[in-house]
């Protein structure tokens, strides 16, 4: 009896030390993890999408594709941690215009912006959670880039708790962002513009996924494999046709 | 010169019986030349290279083919409301119909079988190229599938993927040259190195553009032991001297 206490405040220590260990940057740097969501539309958006990202350390290589949002606005976007690590139920009904869900009414679900995913080498921090002249400003669009983030964002990706999330809906169809409603994160724009729009927790992969399509073709049926056939019966046929006509010429000739 | 006449005459029927032949034989090589020509690869039946092409698809299927035929076509959707909006046939989240089969132990894919478009073949492992895209078949296995390694193997956890050619050089069929022609409820075969055989149904079959490969949809995480089978599909690019687009079927374990 005595033994087991003595070899549990033994144990204790140790188990402490390795529950602790993931909270160690340094353990993180040789190893890659890959996430990929797909992202499922919030607000009626009309959208959809997939993201995939490799985090290796405190370096992110990320790729977001979206199609059918609001073309000619811009869609900040960002990846979200400290929440439940989900998305929210898109039924949810929320603060917004006709009960549409704002940024803030889904915190619980997907946490705090910590990375914005900006283009044009801008910070990636969540300081530039808002910097709209740096997002997307297409409705579809390809967005890849490769960044460090910090220690406690890198281990909260390389745990899975990461959450993708597109923003802007034009919630009354009028084409751009507007509206009586401002946002709840910067009351100098209209909610629509950081309303979330596309949304995807992010999960570990089971595989290290190729890139793009396959190259699983060596030719084509759609043309003529059969041209030395076609070619050599019709040069034939030419062929006995000439030398017919040319043999009715030469006896009428004599 | 009027000697020589019979002799001519006879020269004349001759090549005139010769060039009647030319003719003829030239006929017959037009016939069985035009007549042997390969048709284009089979696509599923909503091969659009569009980024949402099953619902458009399935709708269409249910006008071409009433009653219970549109419920068979769409067996393994049994989450789809009808007429709901947001739910597209066979996406990736939707939960498997039966009921849950048990992951394998790993072990190596030796063997595909695909009863329902007759094809049987070997299987060997191929990585990633430099440029990070999928290894294809070459050399003496051409024509043969091939599992990437880097994925499960058959009734792990996720997304085996199994690839194969649809053509080759000259446009010869190759072993996947019928994928596109696999529909929802056939049943595909993997064999095991532990000689274990796992049994796959498919529930969905789709033709995307290359450049808008859905990376997601097709290696991201599943929920149950899957299958995806990959070829080529859609116009053939003369100048790139590559298919268009990519067919893909996706299936998952029912038994093993």
């Amino acid at each position: 009896m005595k033994r087991t206490t003595a070899l549990a405040a033994l144990a204790a220590p140790a188990l402490l030390a390795l529950s602790a260990a993931p909270a160690n940057a340094h353990d993180i740097d040789d190893v890659t993890v890959e996430l990929m969501a797909p992202l499922e539309e919030l607000n009626d958006s009309g959208g959809s999408g997939e993201a995939w990202a490799k985090v290796t350390g405190n370096e992110v290589w990320i790729k977001v594709e979206v199609q059918g949002l609001l073309d000619g606005s811009p869609h900040a976007q960002h990846i979200h941690l400290g929440g439940a690590g989900e998305c929210p139920d898109p039924a949810m009904e929320g603060s917004g215009f006709d009960g549409a869900i704002r940024t803030t009414d889904a915190i619980d679900s997907y946490g705090e912006v910590r990375v914005s995913l900006t283009g044009n080498d801008a910070d990636t921090s969540e300081a530039a959670a808002l910097d709209v002249s740096n997002f997307p400003a297409d409705g579809t669009y390809t967005y890849e880039r490769t960044f460090e983030v910090p220690d406690d964002v890198a281990e909260g990706l390389h745990h899975g708790d990461g959450v993708v999330v597109i923003h802007g809906v034009d919630h009354n169809g009028s084409g751009e962002y507007d509206g009586e409603q401002m946002s709840d994160l910067d009351d100098s724009l209209p909610s629509e513009a950081t309303d979330p729009a596309l949304c995807g927790a992010f999960q570990e992969t089971q595989m290290s996924a190729p890139g793009g399509g396959v190259e699983t073709g060596g030719g084509s049926t759609s043309g003529m494999e059969n041209s030395g056939l076609i070619a050599g019966g019709a040069l034939l046929v030419a062929a006995g046709a000439g030398a017919v006509a040319l043999n009715q010429r030469r006896r009428t000739d004599s | 010169m009027s000697t020589e006449q019979p002799g001519q005459g006879r020269r004349g029927a001759i090549l005139t019986a010769l060039a009647v032949l030319a003719v003829v034989v030239g006929v017959v090589v037009l016939v069985v030349g035009i007549s042997t020509q390969r048709p284009d690869p089979p696509s599923p039946p909503t091969a659009t290279s569009g980024a949402e092409p099953t619902e458009a698809g399935a709708r269409e299927q249910a006008a071409e083919a009433p009653g219970a035929s549109a419920d068979a076509d769409d067996g393994t959707s049994t989450t789809d409301a009808p007429g709901a909006g947001s739910t597209s046939t066979g996406s990736g989240t939707q939960q498997p119909p039966g009921p849950e089969v048990a992951a394998l132990e790993p072990s190596e894919p030796v063997e595909v079988r695909l009863p329902s478009i007759d094809v049987t073949s070997p299987l060997h492992p191929l990585g990633l190229a430099e440029d990070g895209t999928l290894e294809v078949p070459s050399g003496d296995r051409y024509h043969e599938a091939a599992w990437y390694d880097g994925s499960p193997t058959p009734g792990e956890l996720g997304p085996t993927v199994i690839e194969g050619h649809v053509t080759g050089a000259g446009g010869v069929e190759s072993v996947f040259f019928e994928l596109g022609a696999l529909r929802p409820g056939d049943t595909a075969e993997v064999d095991r190195e532990d000689g274990q055989t796992v049994t796959y149904e498919v529930y969905r079959v789709d033709q995307f553009a290359k450049d808008a490969f859905p990376t997601v949809d097709v290696y991201g995480p599943t929920d149950v032991p899957e299958l995806r089978l990959i070829t080529c599909g859609g116009e053939f690019d003369e100048q790139e001297q590559s298919h268009e687009d990519n067919t893909v079927v996706y299936a998952r374990m029912v038994e093993g």
